[in-house]
């Protein structure tokens, strides 16, 4: 008698298991997260991590808004206490760069705990990042990138950036990148700087004249701004 | 020197030319007082200016104003705006019109970096007065509109000082406002709200702009609380200027957060969920000042 309770209870347990496992999923597919709750809070059957994991990638592939989609999987982690797999991670941080503001970013990671290394193979998008930042005068942004991701923006984009700055008048950026991220100007890059004002103020130059006062009101002002000095200064 | 000194000296010598309200903005106030006025009389007065109708056109189009369907008629753009709206909207074409920032003074700043920060305070401050579930939300726009009209008035009168306060911002690691009070002996809510008071805004506008920095509890009241989150709101969403010394509050701390959470029903309102249902709308405020610029169809800059 004894030996045929054990399959039929290991039968019922295993279509209970089973049961469970698809409640989990269905709960999980339909965004019902707070029953989903309940019902872990309730059993105390262990979590299928095949079906929470599945459940994340399924929040991935969905099309839905940014935001439901953080909140899901946040709130996903927070109820089931399965971290989502580094690639479910890279493909949400990837999807969000350069097109959410940068204080959802910070969010993000601050409610995913995200991990240094996937921040590390996102080096390329972030790069362009800072370029973008870069290119529209972000430069509070650019250090609030780099505090957040730990990730320097490339030295030879710093350097093109001071030399676009100078070249065209904008000293407030970058007076306000120099100071920020603390590395100044290469001597190459200053050279460059004042080579390009050397050649929009020589008499043979394409420029027309009206331009050439711009020109030379903001040569006159960067060594006073930034006390770079021309040490092959142009003889007006 | 006194504050009133201090913007006697800045702007009294050249009182004349300071910027008055185009006269179809009053008198499409005065029309819109009248409860009886009709959309025809509203729409007859606006056609007066082709070039306002075509941007009431194109933003009432816009998806930051939600249409649903495409306003093909001034007539029908009147009714779905409502007067508050139309009012704010027509206001706005006039400032832009009325400030043109001219970047070869100062190629950091521009008419763009502005008014993007200007219309996301405004559209922060309306919405937080939507979800506060506030009477007139559309009021809480206007106080972000023109909450910082005291730095572009600066701008156009004096730009070398406001280059030199931008400089010390950054180089003394100050706020904008000690900066200003440091260099120009008055800050640009003190000039914002003496040009508001010139052109005659009522009191509560008057009070938002002159104390959107200033929190303390005496000073502070709804519109102003509301105007000042909005105002941080738009910076934590990187549509601040970028010399302003922004970095990432926890918006629980911020005062006027505090203000309201201990003053005002928070009617379920989430920090981050806030942040994130707020910061969606980024892109379309950006297309809109596009829109409002004249450069809809450019890229973004």
């Amino acid at each position: 008698m004894s030996s045929s309770v054990g399959p039929v209870n290991q039968m019922i347990k295993l279509k209970q298991r089973k049961e469970f496992t698809n409640m989990v999923f269905t709960l999980i597919e339909e965004h019902r997260l707070t029953e989903l709750q309940q019902i872990i809070e309730a059993n105390d059957q262990p979590l299928p991590e095949t079906g929470v994991r599945m459940g994340y990638r399924l929040y991935i592939d969905q099309e839905m808004a940014f935001r439901t989609r953080f909140f899901l999987i946040k709130k996903l982690r927070e109820i089931t206490r399965i971290e989502p797999d580094e690639t479910i991670i890279t493909l949400l941080v990837r999807s969000m760069i350069q097109v959410q503001p940068l204080v959802l970013f910070k969010l993000v990671c601050d409610g995913l705990n995200i991990q240094s290394s996937v921040i590390k193979s996102l080096n390329r998008e972030i790069q362009d990042w800072y370029k973008d930042m870069i290119d529209n005068n972000q430069f509070q942004q650019v250090t609030q990138l780099l505090t957040i991701t730990n990730l320097s923006p490339d030295p030879v984009m710093i350097q093109d950036a001071y030399k676009n700055y100078l070249i065209s008048g904008r000293l407030i950026s970058y007076a306000g990148l120099s100071k920020q991220l603390e590395i100044p100007p290469t001597p190459e890059t200053i050279r460059q700087v004042y080579s390009h004002f050397h050649q929009a103020l020589a008499p043979n130059s394409p420029i027309p004249a009206a331009d050439r006062e711009n020109v030379m009101k903001w040569y006159k002002r960067i060594e006073s701004m930034t006390g770079i000095a021309d040490t092959t200064p142009l003889t007006e | 020197m006194s504050k009133e000194d201090s913007l006697q000296r800045l702007f009294n010598p050249r009182r004349h030319q300071m910027p008055t309200l185009p006269t179809l903005f009053i008198e499409l106030q005065k029309t819109l007082e009248n409860p009886f006025c009709s959309n025809r009389t509203i729409s007859d007065l606006i056609k007066k200016d082709q070039g306002m109708v075509s941007k009431i056109m194109q933003l009432s189009n816009s998806a930051l104003y939600g249409k649903r369907q495409e306003i093909k008629r001034i007539d029908n753009a009147i009714t779905y705006l409502g007067n508050e709206t139309l009012r704010n909207m027509v206001l706005q074409v006039c400032l832009v019109r009325m400030f043109p920032i001219n970047t070869s003074l100062l190629p950091d700043f521009s008419a763009q970096i502005f008014w993007k920060h200007s219309l996301a305070t405004a559209y922060f401050a309306e919405q937080l007065a939507m979800m506060l579930r506030l009477p007139k939300s559309e009021d809480y726009y206007l106080g972000g509109l023109l909450h910082d009209l005291g730095k572009v008035l600066l701008f156009q009168f004096h730009p070398e000082l406001f280059e030199e306060i931008v400089l010390t911002t950054i180089k003394e690691n100050i706020s904008g406002v000690e900066a200003e009070n440091k260099i120009a002996g008055v800050d640009h809510a003190n000039i914002g709200a003496f040009l508001a008071e010139s052109w005659k805004f009522d009191n509560t506008i008057l009070k938002v702009i002159a104390n959107h920095h200033l929190l303390l509890p005496s000073k502070m009241n709804l519109a102003t609380a509301i105007v000042s989150l909005a105002n941080d709101f738009a910076n934590i969403c990187g549509l601040g200027l970028p010399w302003d010394n922004t970095i990432f509050y926890d918006i629980t701390s911020l005062g006027a957060w505090e203000w309201i959470a201990k003053n005002q029903t928070l009617m379920g309102m989430e920090p981050d969920a806030l942040l994130f249902e707020l910061s969606q709308h980024v892109a379309e405020i950006s297309r809109s000042v596009d829109v409002l610029l004249g450069r809809a169809g450019e890229s973004n800059d």
